[in-house]
């Protein structure tokens, strides 16, 4: 395989930095603002809010990606990565709600 | 926990927390005083010079975590396993014995600080190498020390029951000790020697320690919140799943630069950009779990533990996640490595992940020790959590504001020479950095102190309810 | 509660065995992984320098050549180059001729045995003293002082440089170590080095594994070493 890491120009430095934090940022965000909203403790069109926080996220990436010079190969995985980013939290919350409710029914079951 | 009958256990946790918050001081005594070198090198030099002060400062945070772990793991064990600890009186000599090496080396490295090159220094002095100085005798010690724990754990949860906390607990503390096994050997190659240890430093941080944050973390859940033990259990092994998924081989992010070849960076960059998930699965199912109980009207049990808590999962994704992901990555860290960026991450990220959930559990065991059914928040514990966060934040974006001057000037401009690096550190933004951080680590200080004031008077000045042995007796 | 179907989702035992799985191929990949890295790290032989053959931790007998840290625009970045280059014309990629040599303490004939001795030396004074705890050692250590990797080839030390005159040495090697026995005489800056105590031998010594450590392949790290001065070809 064949390396190559090419030059950043320091002018980029501060925009990496910033991009990789609002990438980690709001990647916290669409999950914050999706179990809020899941767990009905925020109305349900909040539930934008999480999908915008997604998407300017998988902005991010692709900015980063750019600053970084990466080659098409890493610019697959990230796509890839945000794709599965998109679907984590339903499948937590799936895993959650279904282990509550099954417990739950299972105390009253047992309560009776 | 049995109102204020406490197992012998417990007990000889109560021991552990307490030195673990004498060393707390001790880290931020030293912490001070390197910081001061910074603006001030005059300061103790050729006395006290920085590296001592440092070497002390970060021995003293790994040493006095260990201490908190250990005692958090003698509360919880009995508590858990349903059945006092087995081996209590063996487990009380290895503390006192472990107190007393650690007294000694800690006061080698005060006075006698360094030794000739030859190998009698690595054995009585110091190993010399960042994170893990400790002479080689200590390290046989401390070895023995685990084992003497590991036994007790091991033993006491094979006669009680074997609750899935305890189970995870039991495995990563096994690879926990075994880890430290490879940090203990000398070769002349640097490259070799750096392998090795970063395999005791990242796979302890990065992975058996945050699993064990996972577990204890599950623990004080279910007795602050009564989380429901099923769910706690099953996250727990997602948790460990995801946590040893991502950083085993998240260890990659350390061999890009070390003599290593060249496969680490993608695998290195691959592993690390997953090790801050399982960080946000963890942030989800805290708000979960609490926003389940408050929807079923349950009141927090331990405020104080439960705060700690917050602060833990929010630093931790703040201080690991954002700060780890800034400069993770082998196309930036080219030029953040070796430079105030893992400074101002592993503040926070320490602070976050282990600080904050080690005086969470020592909250929770003064509880016990009190036999208080509820326990709320003092306004000097307010101040102390208030303090000490916002404190190690402000570090944290201090020494961020240093580490962009440094990779800006040093790296970037100066092409990483020496005169690059003596430019950048008297760089005017690079200078204010510095001092910003010596006032946050005053805020720090005083936070501290306001912490060991409120753990000894908390339980004395919860407003007048009933404790669990005067409800009993309500009732009967 | 056993009999009645649950989901697989929700079972408690999945999980279980999901971790135990993915921890346990985790751990066998890096042990595998080490295994290679290992080979690839070991350090090299006298015989490796004379058949020509490229280490990455090369033998401790590059004391005895001049070492360089050049571009290689085949792999992207700076490479240490032991003894001059020579270029392949076709991929650009630089690679080391172990021919060119270099006086160390005026000789440059050291032995395998020797040499080894001399780093072995310099290793275990370097962490003697906790060097790790104010440098940088392969970009790991504190950041109190300057990084280590490179610094056998720092302009700063050079014939030319500032830190070389102020010892009123002759050769880079002297200057180092006149300086390390007595770092307090010579302020550099307001931030100085305090005196360890090194003694001559252990002084050679270190400064032979700070040579020896130049020549190690560090992929690349510190990046554009020397843009500034110019006294290491990384931008000729």
């Amino acid at each position: 395989m064949e390396y190559y890491l090419q030059d950043i120009p320091h002018t980029d430095f501060l925009h990496i930095f910033v991009v990789s934090a609002m990438i980690i940022i709001f990647g916290m965000g669409y999950a914050a603002f999706f179990t809020v909203v899941k767990m009905k403790l925020l109305n349900r069109y909040f539930m934008i809010a999480a999908y915008l926080s997604w998407t300017i996220q998988a902005a991010c990436m692709y900015y980063l990606g750019v600053l970084l010079r990466v080659e098409p190969y890493t610019q697959k995985v990230l796509i890839g990565a945000m794709v599965g980013y998109l679907i984590f939290p339903h499948i937590v919350y799936f895993v959650l709600d279904k282990v509550h409710r099954r417990l739950e029914h299972e105390t009253e079951v047992n309560q009776i | 926990m049995q109102g204020n009958r406490l197992y012998e256990g417990q007990k000889l946790a109560l021991k552990y927390f307490t030195v673990a918050i004498v060393l707390f001081g001790a880290q931020l005594l030293f912490g001070l005083i390197a910081a001061i070198q910074y603006l001030y090198p005059s300061f103790l030099f050729n006395t006290l010079d920085f590296s001592i002060a440092r070497m002390v400062h970060i021995n003293a945070l790994v040493v006095w975590l260990l201490y908190a772990m250990i005692g958090a793991v003698y509360w919880l064990l009995p508590d858990e396993a349903g059945v006092e600890v087995v081996g209590v009186k063996l487990g009380t000599l290895a503390f006192y014995i472990l107190t007393a090496a650690v007294a000694v080396v800690v006061l080698v490295y005060i006075f006698v600080q360094v030794g000739p090159g030859n190998e009698m220094t690595l054995w009585l002095i110091t190993e010399g190498r960042e994170y893990i100085e400790a002479p080689r005798w200590a390290d046989i010690g401390i070895v023995a020390v685990v084992l003497v724990f590991l036994y007790n754990v091991y033993a006491t949860v094979l006669k009680g029951k074997h609750s899935g906390i305890l189970v995870v607990l039991m495995a990563d503390l096994i690879a926990l000790a075994g880890l430290y096994l490879a940090g203990m050997f000398y070769t002349d190659n640097i490259a070799v020697d750096q392998y090795w240890w970063w395999w005791v430093v990242h796979l302890w941080v990065e992975a058996t320690w945050e699993v064990y944050v996972a577990a204890v973390g599950g623990y004080i859940l279910i007795k602050t919140l009564n989380a429901n033990r099923q769910v706690v259990e099953m996250w727990l092994w997602i948790e460990v799943a995801m946590m040893f998924g991502s950083g085993i081989l998240g260890l990659g992010h350390h061999y890009f630069w070390i003599g290593t070849p060249e496969y680490w960076w993608e695998i290195g960059a691959l592993f690390s950009a997953l090790e801050p998930v399982p960080l946000v699965g963890l942030f989800v199912h805290v708000l979960y779990d609490w926003g389940k109980e408050r929807g079923k009207g349950n009141s927090i049990k331990n405020i104080p533990a439960f705060a700690w808590l917050t602060v833990e999962t929010f630093g931790n994704f703040l201080g690991a996640g954002v700060w780890g992901f800034m400069h993770t990555l082998p196309q930036i860290n080219l030029y953040t490595h070796g430079t105030q960026w893992p400074a101002a991450h592993g503040h926070l990220a320490f602070f976050g992940a282990y600080v904050a959930i080690m005086i969470s559990a020592i909250y929770l065991a003064v509880q016990g020790k009190a036999g208080l059914k509820e326990m709320k928040m003092t306004k000097a514990g307010w101040w102390a959590i208030s303090l000490i966060t916002v404190g190690v934040l402000l570090m944290t974006v201090s020494l961020t504001l240093s580490a962009y001057t440094q990779t800006m000037v040093e790296r970037g401009m100066h092409g990483a020479t020496w005169e690059g690096y003596f430019i950048a550190q008297a760089n005017k933004w690079f200078v204010q950095g510095m001092g910003w951080r010596l006032a946050s680590g005053l805020a720090v200080v005083a936070g501290y102190a306001l912490l060991v004031y409120d753990l000894l008077t908390v339980t004395k000045k919860q407003p007048a309810e009933v404790t669990e042995g005067e409800a009993a007796v309500q009732t009967a | 509660m056993e009999n009645k179907p649950t989901s697989v989702w929700t079972s408690n035992r999945f999980w279980r065995r999901s971790a135990t799985w993915i921890t346990g191929v985790a751990a066998v990949l890096l042990i595998l992984l080490t295994f290679d890295s290992m080979g690839q790290m070991q350090m090299g032989t006298a015989e490796d320098i004379q058949n020509k053959v490229t280490k990455r931790i090369p033998s401790p007998v590059v004391i005895n050549y001049k070492i360089d840290y050049v571009l290689d625009p085949y792999r992207g970045h700076e490479v240490p180059i032991i003894g001059g280059k020579t270029v392949d014309s076709a991929t650009g990629k630089v690679s080391s001729k172990f021919e060119e040599k270099e006086k160390f303490f005026g000789r440059d004939d050291w032995s395998e045995e020797e040499a080894r001795a001399l780093i072995h030396k310099g290793k275990l004074t370097i962490q003697a003293k906790n060097c790790m705890d104010c440098h940088t050692l392969l970009g790991n250590g504190a950041y109190y002082a300057p990084d280590l990797t490179k610094a056998w080839l720092d302009p700063a030390w050079s014939s030319e440089g500032p830190l070389q005159a102020m010892t009123g040495a002759n050769s880079k090697e002297e200057a180092m170590a006149t300086f390390l026995q007595n770092p307090d005489k010579y302020p550099t800056h307001e931030r100085m080095m305090p005196n360890l105590g090194i003694t001559p031998e252990e002084a050679k010594a270190v400064v032979a594994y700070l040579k020896f450590m130049s020549a190690i392949d560090t992929n690349g790290f510190p990046r554009n070493f020397g843009k500034i001065k110019g006294a290491v070809d990384a931008r000729k």
